[in-house]
Order: C-alpha cells, then sequence, then structure tokens
C-alpha cells in the first residue's frame, strides 16, 4: 500500500493516490480532501450509508483523482463561492472505487507501460463509479455515479440509469447509473439536488442541456413572486419544481401520492418507461409516543423492487404496479438508491381528528431524536413527472379505460376459465421497444400476425396495458400517449388468447351489449375487435 | 393459454353459444351492469383519492 502525501505541488505524487478500501479509509479521505472537520464528516448520515453500499458492492480498492475540474462544482463555484471573501477552492477531488485489490505499483505500472499493462482489463471490470470531494466546509459529497445494486434475481429495477464514462489518466472507465448529489445548503436545497438527478436522466432521455444545481435554482425562483431570496436557498416550492422543469423544455405533471394504490401504480407506470419521478414528502419522527412533524423533503424516484406476494388489486382490479414493495430514492441526505419499503406503518396526524388522521408511510434511513434508525417515516405528497410536451395522455386515463374492461371480461369468468382474473401490467414506453418486445416474443400466435403488428403504425409514445391470467399474456391493449384526451385514444389491440378475443367479438355481435356499454369509457377498446377478423 | 389449448379445452363456438344465452336470458345483461356499476365506484373512488392537498403548492421543501 502507498499512502502519497496529499500536498499540491504538482508533482507526480500528488496527482493520485492508491489506498485499500475501508470506511475509515473513506471518511478520511472526505475530511482531508474537504474543508470538512472529522466531527462533521462522522456525523453525516452519508456515512453510515457508504458504509452499507460498499460492502453490497465489496469495494477494494479507492484510486484517488487529485485536482479534479468537476463541471457542476465549477459552475456553482462561478455563480456563488467566488465571491465570497474567503478564499474557497476551485478544484475538487474525485475518489473512485473498485472490486479487485490494487496497489500505488500497479497503478504506476499502468501509467507508465500504457495499452501493454494487463491491468488495463482489471480495472475497466472492477469499476464500481466514482464520488467527487467537494472543497467545502460542510456538504462535501459532489457528484456521484455509483453502480447500482444487482438486480437480485429480477425484483430491483433501474430503468432509468445511464451510461456515464469517465476518463482516468488515460484510462476509460465507465458505471450504468444515474448521477446524485448532496445539497450545498447554498445554491441548492434538497429540491434542487433532486431536480438535478432527475435532468440527468431525462436530459439523456430527451435530449435536453442538463443544468447545474445553481442554474436550477436560479430558474426555478425566477418568475415566481417570493418573498425571500433564491440564493442562499431555502427550498422550491412545487409552482417553483414546475417552473424549472418548463426551463428545460419539459411539461410537469402532478399527482397526488397519498394513497398508496395511486402513488405505486402511477410511478410504476411512468418509472418503467423511463421518466425519473420527483417525490414530494412529509418526514415524521417518531421517536418519541407523539408522532412529530419533521418537515418537508424532496428526493428522486430512481428505482424499484416487485415483491413476491400474490398480486394486490383495487377492488377486484389485479394490478402488478400494486407487487412494488419498495423504492428506491436518490436522497441527497442519505445517498444514491436508498431504500424506502412500503411497510404498511401509519403515521398519526395529531392536527387532524377522526380517520384522515392515519397516513401510509414508509421508512427511511433518516435518524430522529432518539438517532435510532426507523425512528423517520416518510409520508408521501405528490409526485411530479417531467415529461416530453408530447406525452400527453396521463396514465389515470388509461387505467380509468382498463378498469371498466377488466370489470367486463371479469362478469365472463361465470362462463368459462381462463379470462379471469387477469393482472394488468401497465406502463409508458416507446413504439421502438414494443416493436422489439414484439419481434422476439415467444406469445405471439403467428407469423403473419407478427408482421403485421410489426406493420402497424404508431405513435412516438405510446401505453401499454398488458393483461396475463397465470403468467400468460392474454390481451395487450396499446394507446397512443400523444393523443388528445377526447380521442379515442386506443392505437390496436394485441391478441394472444383466443378464448377472450373470440369472446369480446361474440359480445359485439350482440346490439343489447353495445347498447349497455356504448356510453363506457372502455367502448373504443370493445369497438376496435367489432368486424375486425381473428389473428391468423 | 395458447390457442391450441383453448381449443382442445371448450371450443370456440361452444362459449360463443354459452356468451349468447347468457346475454339472452338477461342474466349476461345484469351481469354487466353489475360490472359498470363496480367499475364506477372504482373510478369515483381514484378519482377522489387523486385531488391533490392545495396546501402541497406553496410550502417549500427545505430539508
Amino acid at each position: 500500500m502507498s499512502q502519497s502525501p496529499c500536498d499540491s505541488n504538482g508533482d507526480e505524487t500528488a496527482s493520485f493516490e492508491v489506498f485499500p478500501y475501508d470506511i475509515d479509509r473513506l471518511k478520511d479521505l472526505l475530511c482531508r480532501k474537504s474543508l470538512a472537520t472529522p466531527i462533521l464528516i462522522n456525523r453525516k448520515s452519508h456515512i453510515n450509508y457508504f458504509k452499507n453500499y460498499f460492502e453490497a458492492l465489496v469495494a477494494k480498492t479507492i484510486v484517488v483523482e487529485n485536482e479534479y475540474v468537476d463541471r457542476d462544482y465549477l459552475d456553482d463555484f462561478a455563480g456563488y463561492y467566488v465571491r465570497c471573501f474567503k478564499e474557497y477552492r476551485r478544484l475538487c477531488s474525485r475518489l473512485h472505487f473498485f472490486d479487485q485489490r490494487i496497489d500505488n505499483a500497479q497503478f504506476d505500472e499502468m501509467l507508465r507501460n500504457g495499452g501493454n499493462s494487463e491491468i488495463i482489463d482489471k480495472l475497466k471490470n472492477a469499476y464500481l463509479g466514482f464520488v467527487v470531494v467537494k472543497p467545502l466546509p460542510q456538504t462535501v459529497i459532489g457528484r456521484t455515479c455509483l453502480k447500482t445494486y444487482a438486480d437480485d434475481g429480477g425484483r430491483r429495477h433501474f430503468p432509468i440509469t445511464r451510461d456515464y464514462s469517465c476518463n482516468l489518466f488515460g484510462l476509460d472507465l465507465s458505471v450504468d447509473t444515474l448521477a446524485f448529489q448532496e445539497q450545498d445548503n447554498v445554491v441548492a436545497a434538497c429540491a434542487t439536488s433532486a431536480l438535478w438527478s432527475i435532468f440527468q436522466g431525462t436530459g439523456r432521455q430527451f435530449q435536453h442541456s442538463i443544468p447545474s444545481p445553481v442554474e436550477i435554482t436560479r430558474t426555478a425562483a425566477s418568475n415566481i413572486l417570493s418573498e425571500s431570496r433564491a440564493i442562499p436557498s431555502q427550498g422550491l416550492t412545487s409552482h417553483q419544481l414546475a417552473h424549472a422543469i418548463r426551463e428545460v423544455g419539459l411539461e410537469p405533471l402532478k399527482e397526488n401520492a397519498r394513497n398508496p394504490l395511486i402513488f405505486k401504480t402511477t410511478l410504476y407506470s411512468y418509472l418503467r418507461g423511463g421518466i425519473p419521478i420527483f417525490l414530494g414528502l412529509d418526514l415524521w419522527d417518531i421517536s418519541e409516543d407523539g408522532h412529530v412533524l419533521f418537515g418537508k423533503h424532496g428526493v428522486a424516484i430512481t428505482g424499484y423492487s416487485l415483491g413476491e406476494d400474490e398480486p394486490s388489486s383495487i377492488n377486484g382490479v389485479f394490478l402488478k404496479a400494486l407487487r412494488i414493495d419498495k423504492i428506491y430514492v436518490h436522497d441527497d441526505q442519505i445517498g444514491p438508491f436508498a431504500r424506502m419499503v412500503f411497510d404498511d406503518v401509519k403515521i398519526k396526524n395529531p392536527e387532524i381528528s377522526g380517520d384522515n388522521s392515519e397516513m401510509s408511510s414508509l421508512s427511511t434511513s433518516w435518524l430522529g431524536k432518539s438517532g435510532r434508525e426507523g425512528s423517520v417515516r416518510a409520508v408521501p405528497d405528490f409526485i411530479i413527472m417531467p415529461l416530453y410536451h408530447k406525452i400527453r395522455i396521463p396514465f389515470s386515463a388509461v387505467l380509468q379505460r382498463i378498469i371498466s374492461f377488466d370489470r367486463i371480461l371479469n362478469s365472463l369468468s361465470a362462463l368459462t376459465e381462463g379470462i379471469a382474473p387477469l393482472q394488468w401490467d401497465i406502463f409508458l414506453t416507446t413504439v421502438s421497444d414494443l416493436k422489439s418486445d414484439i419481434l422476439t416474443s415467444q406469445h405471439v400466435p403467428g407469423e403473419d400476425y407478427r408482421k403485421k403488428l410489426l406493420l402497424t403504425r404508431m405513435s412516438r409514445f405510446i401505453w401499454r396495458a398488458i393483461a396475463d391470467h397465470d403468467g400468460d399474456p392474454v390481451i395487450e391493449v396499446v394507446f397512443d400517449a400523444t393523443d388528445i384526451r377526447q380521442g379515442a385514444i386506443m392505437i390496436c389491440a394485441i391478441e394472444y388468447d383466443m378464448v377472450v378475443s373470440g369472446a369480446i367479438r361474440t359480445l359485439m355481435e350482440i346490439p343489447d351489449f353495445e347498447a349497455i356499454i356504448s356510453n363506457q369509457l372502455c367502448w373504443t377498446i370493445f369497438d376496435w375487435f367489432k368486424g375486425r377478423p381473428m389473428p391468423v | 393459454m395458447n390457442q391450441k389449448t383453448v381449443v382442445d379445452k371448450i371450443g370456440e363456438s361452444d362459449l360463443d353459444k354459452r356468451i349468447k344465452k347468457w346475454m339472452k336470458s338477461g342474466e349476461g345483461k345484469k351481469a354487466i351492469e353489475k360490472a359498470l356499476v363496480e367499475s364506477t365506484g372504482i373510478l369515483n373512488f381514484l378519482e377522489k383519492e387523486r385531488q391533490l392537498d392545495p396546501r402541497s403548492l406553496d410550502e417549500p421543501i427545505t430539508l
């Protein structure tokens, strides 16, 4: 092990340092590369989080890249810190993590021998990501790009990760993740940090420029009347969040998140489509007998876990999204992909009487007055989806049609098995993804039918509602996400099971049936089948 | 369930007849009307739960 001195004389030994990973080493580096004291670093919630996270990733080595220019910090520096009387540093340090043991001599050999060195492949394969350390007194964790947790047999899903590449003294490294950073309490509060992470995802997906934290805070506060100054930031309101989203060319869609049924189904439908979500929540300290409101907080939802429990339903309508048992969030006070669990604990709001005083909550990694993990609970308040302007049809409009359609199909279960109960998987996606699925699907009945589906013209953004029975797809309804709400919305059905297809066609031949449902939301779905031949 | 299994199990025309008989007897009409009442109930419940709390608009998110 080599421990080069951390000076900035510009000599070779100060450009990088290599250490075996352990949490004490990480704490020491966070302290030495910033202006924070050891006491302050020890108090940070991130430390406990990083300890567990790097254990899960099996980190073994830290390579320190000193004198690193970070674009986001540089913007914040130019926007605020440079004008302080006290001289703050412009340059950061970057800590790179690897799951293989390497030492200073090996790293030095790589730099000397270049492409002839065996260590290059070893380092590339072992890369876990990086943490930028900002030269500030308290909020030192800058842009952080770390590998996600493993998918654990398909249970964990992180649909909005993207490739982040970095170059470490000529060594090309990359990690599939979504960037995170801690709020600095000056140019950014929690909501700004969450939005910054969200824009990392939407910027790639919808091709917009990604503003730095200081730009987000300034934009959010512009044109919105406020009694207080924008910077140092006192936090953002949901109006200001919406304004910041519009400024990057996206449209905000806000939904209530207090009811877990609505929260789970909505977040799943957009997140699975690659849309990161802002979650506004209330934190409650339950350390003592009475539950005390801690404050309002904002995080970016970046993933979810689907539990193995029996499928849950909304009054008999089974939805895959209701199997969500955990969400993963970029919580700037905790860390990236921090877990929040739906564990059915209710919070009692002392200011409200009656049944409404009990609110569903999720676990968090925050520490309350007692200092005990689990002593702070999160009560979701609202979610905001930043959408491309052409995504006009909301999930709620699709769900309404599917509920109505499902209930009628369910009524046929008295006549035959195989039609109900159905479990619906509803999510936003693109025509490219749908057609890629059709091309390789084992469930499409017939070659001509597959070709016909592949040649069907569809809008760029679509909603898919796939119904399965006992794990096999039965029918899928494809909706045009770019249509107007009074339009038909539906593009086509994809028919997997001819029992259901035949039953729908039979119903549509009966005048009484048409008379009953022709003014219902599901009418356009049934009407699509009328006179249309069965797939061959 | 693939197409072959379905035909082997009950036959398309059999289900076809059952649905027509079911509708003709009035039983089907009642079941469908009941299904529509159920779905209206669910939609009304969801609509009510989706209403945003006006307080969440103006309170700054500060933590």
